[in-house]
């Protein structure tokens, strides 16, 4: 790495991070003028967010959610030039931050998909993530889609089940027991939650595409599912 | 590549709170500059706006987010979108700062201080290059407000635009506001950085106001300064006539204010230019 771009890695994780030691032969002097970078920087970026979330810092109050603002802004530091991905993730920040109030986060998550264009968009979101799910079940031969109807299939609880030669040869409860044990390991790994099949329905997974969900997260999962397949398949 | 012309006139930047002002009749100002990165987007709303003040006044884009000092280069879908978008307004010029915004992974959207090193001055005139290239003109670059300098330093800030001009073939936009603060916070005197720079290269003045103390802050949120304007003064007798306009981007007031602004900044550029004629 060159020198120029150590120093400014380095200068950006001291924006971040207010305990981060100075870099090496600053002084007190520094710091001071390196105060007023952190406070632009952070300032700019609570300022997007209440620009994104005007209703939520209401319901927040106006101190709690400057807090949440800052605390995104250095967990979430931005990483595209345009400002309209500054408010991406910050739901899921209210959901950390304020457990005790639900509400919080289910309304930063309404702003934000009005940000992003309200239902069309969402929609749009719903149908790209739930063409991941198809798209890799197509191409995974142990698994299909629980309805076979493509006109009748969801775009948001996508639901397959398994099938193949390994799959047929096991009995029916063992069959059943298969999508349990592949949510339970990668709940235990923290890669996913709440995706088991329903109840009433063929043992089967239900993967949430909705247009909450980032597309990224839903590739993410598909490959932790591939490994935990074959982690129950060779017992 | 084309040279830019001296384009001598008073403009102000295009704020949201003005869009109804400037969509409604002629404003008396002879450009507008915007903030390219809020018109870089597929249409909607914001692209109409520009598009109509466009057929009334001169544009300049004025760009936040290039980093032309990052150390991992410059981002091709960034230019491709400026380009797009100078292809479509067809401004006087595109500029940018000095500075650095982001990392590899991470865009702080601020603009932060270069160390001036030889390594730095390489890093920013490739860069300066190869934007060029991809918008087919050559930029202006503003001179940065700081609040610290690297221990490494090897140049002043003036030697190192001074260099980048040299070499590029890039322009100025002096920004006297940031001069004068930079001046005060690393205890440099403007007369040295106003006579150490190719001023034959400046085509564009920004005025802009700043919160004093012992570290001088680049607010742009409350008029211009006297001391500014006593330096604004002493710029204008040395590079003559340029465009010249008011940044103001926080407790932005109704536009009349920000015209009355302006019409300082003409008659001080009259009196320094009638001062200079006379001596």
């Amino acid at each position: 790495m060159s020198g120029l771009a150590r120093r400014q890695q380095e200068f950006l994780a001291a924006l971040l991070d207010e305990e981060a030691p100075l870099p090496a032969g600053w002084q007190v002097r520094h710091a001071r003028g390196l105060a007023i970078y952190r406070n632009n920087y952070r300032g700019g970026l609570i300022d997007t967010l209440r620009d994104t979330y005007p209703r939520t810092e209401v319901l927040a109050g106006e101190a709690a959610f400057a807090r949440a603002a800052a605390h995104h802004c250095i967990t979430h530091p931005p990483s595209s030039w345009t400002l309209d991905q500054v408010g991406a993730g910050f739901s899921a920040t209210c959901a950390e931050l304020f457990r005790d109030d639900p509400d919080v986060a289910e309304l930063a998550a309404l702003e934000w998909a009005k940000s992003i264009g309200g239902l069309p968009a969402m929609i749009e979101r719903a149908n790209a993530n739930a063409k991941v799910l198809t798209d890799w079940i197509e191409a995974t031969p142990y698994v299909r889609n629980m309805v076979d109807d493509p006109a009748k299939r969801t775009n948001t609880g996508v639901c397959f089940v398994f099938q193949g030669e390994w799959f047929d040869s096991l009995s029916e409860d063992e069959q059943a027991a298969v999508p349990g044990k592949i949510y339970k390991m990668l709940e235990a790994e923290g890669v996913g939650y709440d995706f088991n099949g329903y109840r009433d329905a063929p043992p089967s997974l239900r993967i949430w595409c909705g247009g909450t969900v980032e597309q990224e997260d839903l590739k993410r999962l598909l490959p932790w599912i591939e490994w935990a397949y074959e982690q129950v398949k060779n017992g | 590549m084309n040279d830019i012309k001296t384009y001598s006139g008073f403009g102000l930047g295009l704020r949201k709170d003005h869009y109804a002002d400037f969509l409604e009749g002629p404003v008396p100002v002879d450009f507008v500059e915007v903030i390219s990165e809020n018109f870089m987007v597929d249409g909607g709303k914001p692209l109409r706006v520009l598009e109509q003040v466009r057929s009334r006044h001169d544009v300049v884009l004025h760009g936040v987010s290039l980093s032309i000092g990052s150390a991992y280069g410059v981002d091709e879908a960034y230019l491709a979108r400026l380009r797009a978008l100078a292809d479509r307004i067809e401004p006087l010029w595109v500029s940018d700062h000095l500075c650095w915004t982001r990392t590899s992974v991470h865009n702080s959207h601020d603009l932060l201080p270069l160390p001036l090193t030889t390594e730095a001055l390489d890093v920013v005139c490739e860069n300066v290059e190869r934007a060029q290239e991809a918008l087919g003109r050559p930029m202006l670059f503003e001179n940065p407000s700081s609040y610290l300098s690297f221990p490494e330093d090897e140049m002043r800030e003036w030697e190192f635009l001074s260099e980048m001009v040299r070499r590029t073939g890039c322009y100025l936009l002096l920004d006297v506001n940031n001069i004068y603060v930079s001046a005060h916070n690393h205890e440099f005197s403007t007369r040295d950085y106003i006579g150490g720079l190719p001023l034959e290269s400046v085509r564009q003045i920004h005025l802009a106001g700043h919160e004093s103390g012992t570290i001088i802050v680049d607010t742009h949120d409350r008029a211009v300064a006297d001391g500014v304007w006593a330096l604004y003064a002493a710029v204008i007798a040395k590079v003559g006539p340029v465009a010249t306009m008011i940044e103001r981007d926080a407790n932005i007031p109704a536009l009349p204010e920000l015209l009355r602004e302006l019409d300082r900044a003409r008659s001080v550029t009259g009196a320094s230019l009638s001062q200079a004629n006379a001596a």
